[in-house]
């Protein structure tokens, strides 16, 4: 049954276009068939029919008639849920690998009629449900992540058996959308790395660390990493204060570099570098990374751990 | 893009989906009591009460801490009722057992519901309990019932679909009552059009026959009287409107063979079972038109005005002047027929009239001496002195003659008791005639009915069983009615009827008086129950042909009709499919407006592609076309407020949609 399905998602990928932003829902994409209990409301009518065939009794007739006409308009009604419906998604929050990712699904149609009971997800058995009462809604539709990397978003299934459950109507939709998955951070449990912390001799270690002496304070500014904030003396203060480390610009600046990280398999020291990237901007501290042939100048704040966590994603030797 | 929606449930709460609450379980579960109890008087007594035991201790438990039975439990009580219904049906596999069967299913799995899956299986078999009330009774108040109950478990059957939190009770009733409505027309197609069988396709259902009440092929003393007490009704008929009540005799059997006790139709007389003709005449006046809507009775008769001469009924005969079916009549049967005021004269073959004349070799020896008077007179002077003896005889009309004599039974009514009903009357007049050398036989059927001034037809009951004579004389037979001699007509049973309610008080008597009140909200009842019989029940393959004769398509054959029907199903769903969006998309004018702008935009060769938004779309279309860029930002613009923004208040909208076109 199910490689059934997924030939037949196959097929029905391969004879929509290539992959677009949003995808309307038609005649051509919209596949139905009845439920299980379709199947059983089906078996009813055949028994009704039968029984007022031998018993001919009218009234037996009446009623088979009008839950069989029941059970058409029933696959209409259904198929109508979600005809002319229009599905984009969005560009969703980074998350580190192993993370869940939250695709934002948005959904929308032109005409006044509501939509109930929306089932998405990636293979047959919906993740989120949802309705639309007004013209658009968007909801995050949830994907475990197990590579970092470019994440192509994977064909969706959007189905509904709304209002009877009769009856199943469904679409595979491909749409073009990539997601940023950063690596797992993994903390580096070899002492080199520990040890390399303490190193002076620059380049050729992972990272180099000075200028971690306090040499006073100074009036918050934006950008000071939360690690940089001097709690403790702001107490008392009206405004924030953040300390002020000694050593000079160059000195103070941790370098992050792949080569010299400890042998280990590529992903691994992606982690770890992650980590470590993770770990200088929460202690407030300007970091530079350097990964074979791309390089980022030495920095902190938000923009720039974000460029760093977007380098390690992407990067391929 | 502004409106969030909600996820109603998501993976991480997994019990968060389709829940089933409290109320929901209270309302299927008295639904299911509902149908249970649309089946008394159908199954027995004691099944329903078990059945209805099983889904009310159900209901209990959703309130109260019980717990809900166990599966051996369960399994133990199903093993009994099958049990118990087998020895008090007494068959396996009858429609009895597996209605019976059926009920006792749905309370025992009321009684052990848990779940979402368990309900939908009660709405199925609550579909299935509701139709099968309809194998026995299909009367008007019963299907408005049992129709009106389909629709509650449709509504129910949406409401297990949603998730709660989602759509309110109302909404889900209005989708399920709004698609029951649509379906209307398209089962109306159905039923019109789709073939209609004229038999059963297997099995002549026997349990029937044992209710069924009515004449029968053979006339014992006292059979008459026990349906003279029935007001079971016979049949219902359209007749010629001159006709009075006293000159309808409606026409049965025809008894031939006397033992001295009871008369038989006996062996087929050779000759006299010829096919009826099917072709009515044309023109009316010549004979009596009727239509008749006739009970199921068990018995092959048609009952038709005497004489019967020619009906619709395919493969019906004429057996001794009466019109008879193929087979039995198991159902209830609409026909015509058309009736003449006597037989074709023709003399009788030498061995019917050697059966018009047999009497048992012993018996009645004063009936016999009586008759020898008559014998060497002509036929018609025998009848003359018979009534007269009749008529001065001092015979009384009762229905309470008391028990008569196994031997020389006529002898007692006609010089003992002289007191009887039709069926001493016939039987004594018959045998009289026989014995003075005219033949003669037993006709047996109906006399009188009562007019239903709503419904223009003739209603005939039980309680109007009658039996009266044929004699052959001169060549053709003639209708005796002896008690219609002695001044007795079936008058003499309604003054009887009347007696009792005067005995009851004045006021009483007026209510239940001929043209009292009840009696005309009875009468007005009667002619609702049968146009509901005339136009929905005795819908069978003759009416059928008849309706789609009238709409022009007599011509087509059964698999002509057949596909017509699928077609005209298929466009009467699309149809009010079409309808339904039409009715959705035509306040939608700012779509439609926009759509307008942007066909507009594509004619001058600039159209919005796939991956654009309105904005963007705005601002390339405005940078190619300086000279528009005016009315374009005041489209979009327009367009995005009405479309993503936050509903404005009337006037504003007004505006909006003013700005709106391009």
């Amino acid at each position: 049954m199910d490689r059934l399905e997924a030939r037949f998602q196959r097929w029905a990928l391969r004879r929509t276009a290539q992959p677009v932003t949003r995808r309307m829902l038609g005649w051509r994409n919209l596949y139905i068939l009845p439920t299980w209990f379709g199947m059983v409301f089906a078996l009813l009518l055949a028994v009704l029919l039968l029984a007022a065939l031998n018993y001919g009794a009218n009234m037996l007739f009446v009623m088979t008639f009008w839950l069989g006409a029941f059970f058409l308009l029933a696959m209409h009604r259904t198929h109508r849920n979600l005809l002319g419906l229009e599905m984009a998604i969005q560009v969703p929050q980074e998350v580190f690998c192993g993370e869940t990712l939250q695709w934002p699904v948005v959904l929308s149609h032109e005409s006044a009629r509501p939509r109930y009971s929306i089932d998405l997800g990636w293979t047959r058995r919906p993740l989120v449900a949802t309705h639309l009462e007004t013209r658009s809604g968007r909801v995050l539709l949830p994907l475990q992540t197990s590579h970092r990397g470019l994440l192509a978003c994977p064909p969706a299934v959007i189905s509904s058996t709304h209002p009877f459950g009769l009856f199943r109507v469904w679409a595979y939709v491909s749409l073009a959308q990539q997601a940023v998955v950063y690596p797992r951070p993994i903390v580096c449990p070899m002492r080199q790395w520990a040890t390399a912390m303490n190193d002076q001799e620059g380049l050729l270690t992972a990272a180099t660390v000075s200028g971690n002496e306090l040499e006073g304070v100074r009036p918050y500014q934006r950008g000071d990493a939360r690690g940089r904030i001097a709690w403790k003396r702001s107490a008392g203060r009206e405004a924030l204060v953040s300390k002020m480390m000694g050593g000079g610009e160059a000195a103070g600046t941790v370098i992050l570099s792949l080569e010299a990280l400890p042998m280990a398999d590529l992903e691994t020291r992606l982690s770890w570098l992650c980590a470590m990237v993770l770990s200088c901007e929460e202690q407030g501290m300007d970091y530079a990374l350097l990964l074979g042939k791309t390089s980022i100048a030495p920095g902190s704040g938000v923009r720039h751990c974000r460029e760093c966590l977007l380098a390690l994603a992407c990067f391929r030797p | 893009m502004t409106i969030p929606a909600t996820p109603i449930w998501d993976p991480s709460r997994p019990t968060a989906g389709r829940v089933t609450t409290t109320w929901l379980w209270r309302s299927m579960l008295v639904l299911v009591l509902l149908a249970q109890l649309s089946h008394l008087g159908q199954a027995p007594l004691w099944l329903i009460g078990a059945a209805a035991a099983a889904v009310l201790w159900r209901l209990a438990a959703t309130a109260l801490p019980w717990p809900v039975p166990r599966r051996w439990f369960v399994a133990l009580l199903a093993a009994g009722i099958v049990a118990g219904l087998r020895i008090q049906v007494g068959q396996w596999f009858s429609q009895e057992f597996g209605t019976g069967l059926l009920v006792a299913a749905s309370g025992l799995k009321a009684a052990e519901s848990v779940g979402r899956r368990d309900l939908l299986v009660l709405v199925v078999v609550v579909y299935l309990m509701l139709a099968a009330v309809f194998i026995n009774n299909e009367a008007l108040p019963m299907a408005v019932l049992v129709l009106g109950l389909a629709c509650l478990d449709t509504i129910m059957l949406v409401q297990l679909q949603q998730h709660p939190s989602l759509l309110p009770w109302p909404t889900c009733a209005r989708i399920a009552l709004v698609t029951l409505a649509q379906a209307v027309p398209v089962a109306l197609i159905c039923f019109i059009l789709f073939p209609r069988l004229p038999g059963p396709l297997w099995g002549r259902l026997p349990q029937q026959h044992e209710a069924l009440s009515g004449l029968s092929e053979e006339m014992a003393p006292d059979a008459i009287r026990s349906l003279a007490l029935s007001a079971e009704v016979v049949l219902r008929a359209e007749i010629p409107d001159d006709m009075a009540a006293e000159t309808l005799y409606w026409r049965g059997p025809v008894l031939w063979d006397f033992d001295g006790h009871t008369w038989r139709q006996g062996a087929l007389s050779q000759g006299t079972d010829t096919p009826a003709p099917r072709t009515l005449p044309e023109k009316a006046g010549q004979g009596w038109q009727q239509t008749i809507i006739i009970e199921p009775s068990g018995q092959p008769w048609l009952l038709a005005l005497d004489v019967p001469l020619a009906s619709d009924v395919p493969g019906s005969t004429l057996r001794d002047g009466s019109l008879r079916n193929a087979w039995p009549l198991w159902q209830r049967r609409r026909y015509q027929a058309l009736s003449v005021p006597a037989i074709a004269p023709g003399t009788l073959p030498a061995t019917v009239q050697q059966r018009a004349l047999r009497l048992p070799q012993a018996g009645n020896p004063r009936a016999r001496q009586l008759a020898q008077r008559w014998q060497n007179q002509p036929a018609d002077r025998v009848i003359q002195s018979a009534r007269h003896w009749f008529k001065a005889g001092h015979f009384q009309y009762t229905l309470e003659p008391g028990a008569a004599p196994t031997q020389d039974s006529v002898d007692a009514f006609l010089f003992d008791t002289r007191s009887g009903f039709c069926e001493h009357y016939a039987s004594a007049l018959t045998f009289l005639l026989r014995a003075a050398g005219v033949p003669a036989r037993i006709v047996t059927g109906y006399h009188g009915g009562a007019w239903n001034p709503w419904g223009h037809y003739v209603l005939v009951r039980q309680s109007s069983a009658h039996a009266w004579v044929e004699a052959h004389v001169d060549g053709r037979w003639l209708r005796l009615d002896p008690v219609a001699w002695i001044g007795i007509t079936d008058g003499g049973r309604l003054d009887l009827s009347g007696n009792r309610g005067a005995e009851d008080g004045p006021m009483l008597h007026w209510l239940m008086n001929d043209a009292g009140l009840v009696q005309r909200l009875a009468l007005g009842w009667d002619a609702i129950h049968t146009a509901w019989n005339d136009w929905v029940l005795s819908y069978g393959a003759d009416r059928q042909r008849a309706t789609l004769s009238w709409l022009r398509l007599g011509g087509l054959s059964r698999q002509e009709i057949a596909m017509l029907m699928v077609v005209m199903v298929l466009l009467g769903v699309l149809t009010l499919d079409w309808l339904g969006s039409v009715r959705w998309t035509r306040s939608h004018v700012v779509s439609r407006r926009y759509g307008h702008f942007c066909r507009a935009m594509a004619r001058r060769g600039c159209p919005p592609q796939p991956w654009e938004g309105p904005v963007t779309f705005a601002q390339r279309a405005a940078t190619r076309y300086p000279d528009l860029a005016g009315a374009i930002w005041r489209v979009t613009n327009a367009y995005v407020a009405l479309h993503y923004g936050p509903s404005p208040g009337p006037d504003e909208k007004e505006r909006l949609l003013r700005e709106l076109s391009f």
